[in-house]
């Protein structure tokens, strides 16, 4: 009797099953996830630790006080993991199943180490996480790739890392965060770095780190999730992406690609034509930056907007989109997003986008920019995708 | 189609959420029984007008649902 109760209970729950989410359209197509947060349990990635950080580091040392969403999404005790956690190769290939992505490019769920100032122990964690992915992630599926992990604030040990780990062709970027925590990305002090990442061809991930209290200066008087991620990620962004152009960083590493995330986008139009206007202006202190002393040149190579086509990409997570069709076609335009856009789900924070809007706005973006929006701009960046 | 059936009342609303396209099936219930909050965003939407409880222009669609002994009808 009681296990034919239990047989009636499984089939009503089968009846109720709910639909896919995930629109068809997306399982039809290629779909390259560039924004995926990976978070292996502190003791596993103990086990890889060298001493003495191995003995002494107890829980993953998060420099100081962090805002997360809970206040805010009202999902008590998973910090910014709202949708969940991947602590492993398998959970991964199930996420990804989940929403219909083919290939996967994870980011270090600690993603925020530059927050640490001790910088040996930013570098003894990011080498832990990378021998990790590379000796029990990377063997599960070759669906999966990965950003390494560095210590940024130390550009010597950053170059040594990559110098270490960077011939795995599963790493297919470096990761670092936009924050105001050191100086930008792109200035030259960061060049042992790019040039480590210029001998393997690896793309920057510059990711967004600015919502943190002591990240940004941007915080000072933010008392809400909103203005802290809302916010404060767009102007660290666009702090570091003029620094990059300004400071020479393309003229010297014309290969070097960029990927920016969490960032928002929308607020291109106006960086590129506010970044040429003063450039035609006043140009003259870019002879005095580190780069162009050493180099005796006086000024860019190219105007400020050509930089951002071709050395940057966005990755699109979270994408928002004007009711009015029009203004959204406008958008897309105005941000050469066919070919600057690469999607991305940003798994498991708060604001994860699965990849329905791509092919749900068949108005402005046809089908051609769909596959690349999808997984062709992703291809053509990492070279090691190809 | 999502149907709710919460302390004393059915009700019925379009299952796919006009921000992202979760199922709302999958959401929770809050505010006494009167609200579905999406699984992926928080999206609230009144359960009775489909409304979202912020902003009244988003708007799920709701349909009518009655009660025969026990059966539940729904009416689209």
């Amino acid at each position: 009797m009681n296990e034919q109760r239990h047989s009636d209970y499984e089939l009503e729950r089968a009846e109720s099953v709910s639909p896919d989410p995930i629109n068809p359209k997306i399982r039809a197509l290629e779909v390259i996830d560039t924004d995926f947060h990976f978070s292996p349990k502190w003791d596993t990635l103990r086990q890889y630790l060298k001493e003495p950080f191995k003995s002494r580091l107890f829980h993953f040392p998060v420099g100081s006080l962090e805002y997360n969403p809970e206040p805010a999404n009202e999902k008590p005790g998973v910090g910014q993991d709202t949708h969940g956690s991947a602590a492993t190769g398998a959970d991964v290939l199930r996420i990804l199943d989940q929403f219909g992505t083919d290939t996967v490019i994870l980011n270090p769920g600690y993603n925020r180490p530059q927050a640490i100032f001790n910088e040996p122990v930013i570098a003894a964690i990011s080498a832990a996480h990378n021998d990790y992915l590379i000796n029990e992630v990377f063997p599960v599926s070759d669906r999966i790739k990965a950003s390494m992990m560095i210590c940024h604030r130390d550009p010597h040990a950053g170059a040594d890392e990559i110098r270490r780990v960077g011939h795995h062709e599963q790493f297919v970027s470096v990761f670092t965060s936009f924050s105001a925590l050191f100086e930008p990305i792109g200035c030259s002090k960061n060049d042992p770095i790019l040039d480590a990442m210029a001998e393997h061809d690896l793309v920057l991930t510059a990711h967004s780190e600015g919502w943190f209290p002591h990240f940004t200066p941007l915080w000072t008087g933010s008392r809400t999730w909103i203005e802290l991620f809302g916010n404060a990620p767009a102007g660290n962004c666009m702090a570091h992406l003029a620094a990059m152009i300004c400071q020479g960083m393309f003229d010297k590493y014309p290969k070097q690609k960029v990927i920016f995330q969490e960032g928002g986008y929308w607020w291109l139009p106006d960086f590129m034509l506010r970044l040429d206007d003063f450039y035609m202006s006043a140009s003259g202190d870019i002879a005095l930056t580190e780069r162009k002393l050493a180099s005796g040149e006086l000024l860019l190579r190219k105007m400020p907007s050509e930089y951002v086509l071709e050395h940057c990409r966005f990755s699109t997570q979270p994408v928002t989109m004007p009711k009015n069709r029009k203004h959204f076609a406008w958008l897309l335009e105005l941000c050469h997003a066919k070919d600057l856009f690469c999607y991305s789900s940003d798994w498991p924070h708060q604001t994860m986008d699965p990849a329905n809007w791509v092919v749900e706005s068949p108005d402005c973006i046809g089908k051609d920019m769909q596959k690349k929006l999808l997984s062709g701009n992703a291809r053509k960046l990492y070279t090691r995708l190809s | 189609m999502a149907v709710f059936r919460t302390a004393n009342k059915f009700y019925a609303i379009a299952n796919r959420c006009v921000h992202k396209g979760a199922s709302l099936c999958e959401g929770t219930v809050t505010e006494n029984g009167t609200v579905i909050r999406c699984p992926w965003h928080n999206w609230s939407f009144d359960l009775a007008t489909g409304e979202h409880c912020l902003d009244p222009r988003e708007k799920l669609r709701t349909f009518k649902v009655r009660t025969d002994g026990d059966r539940v009808i729904l009416c689209a």
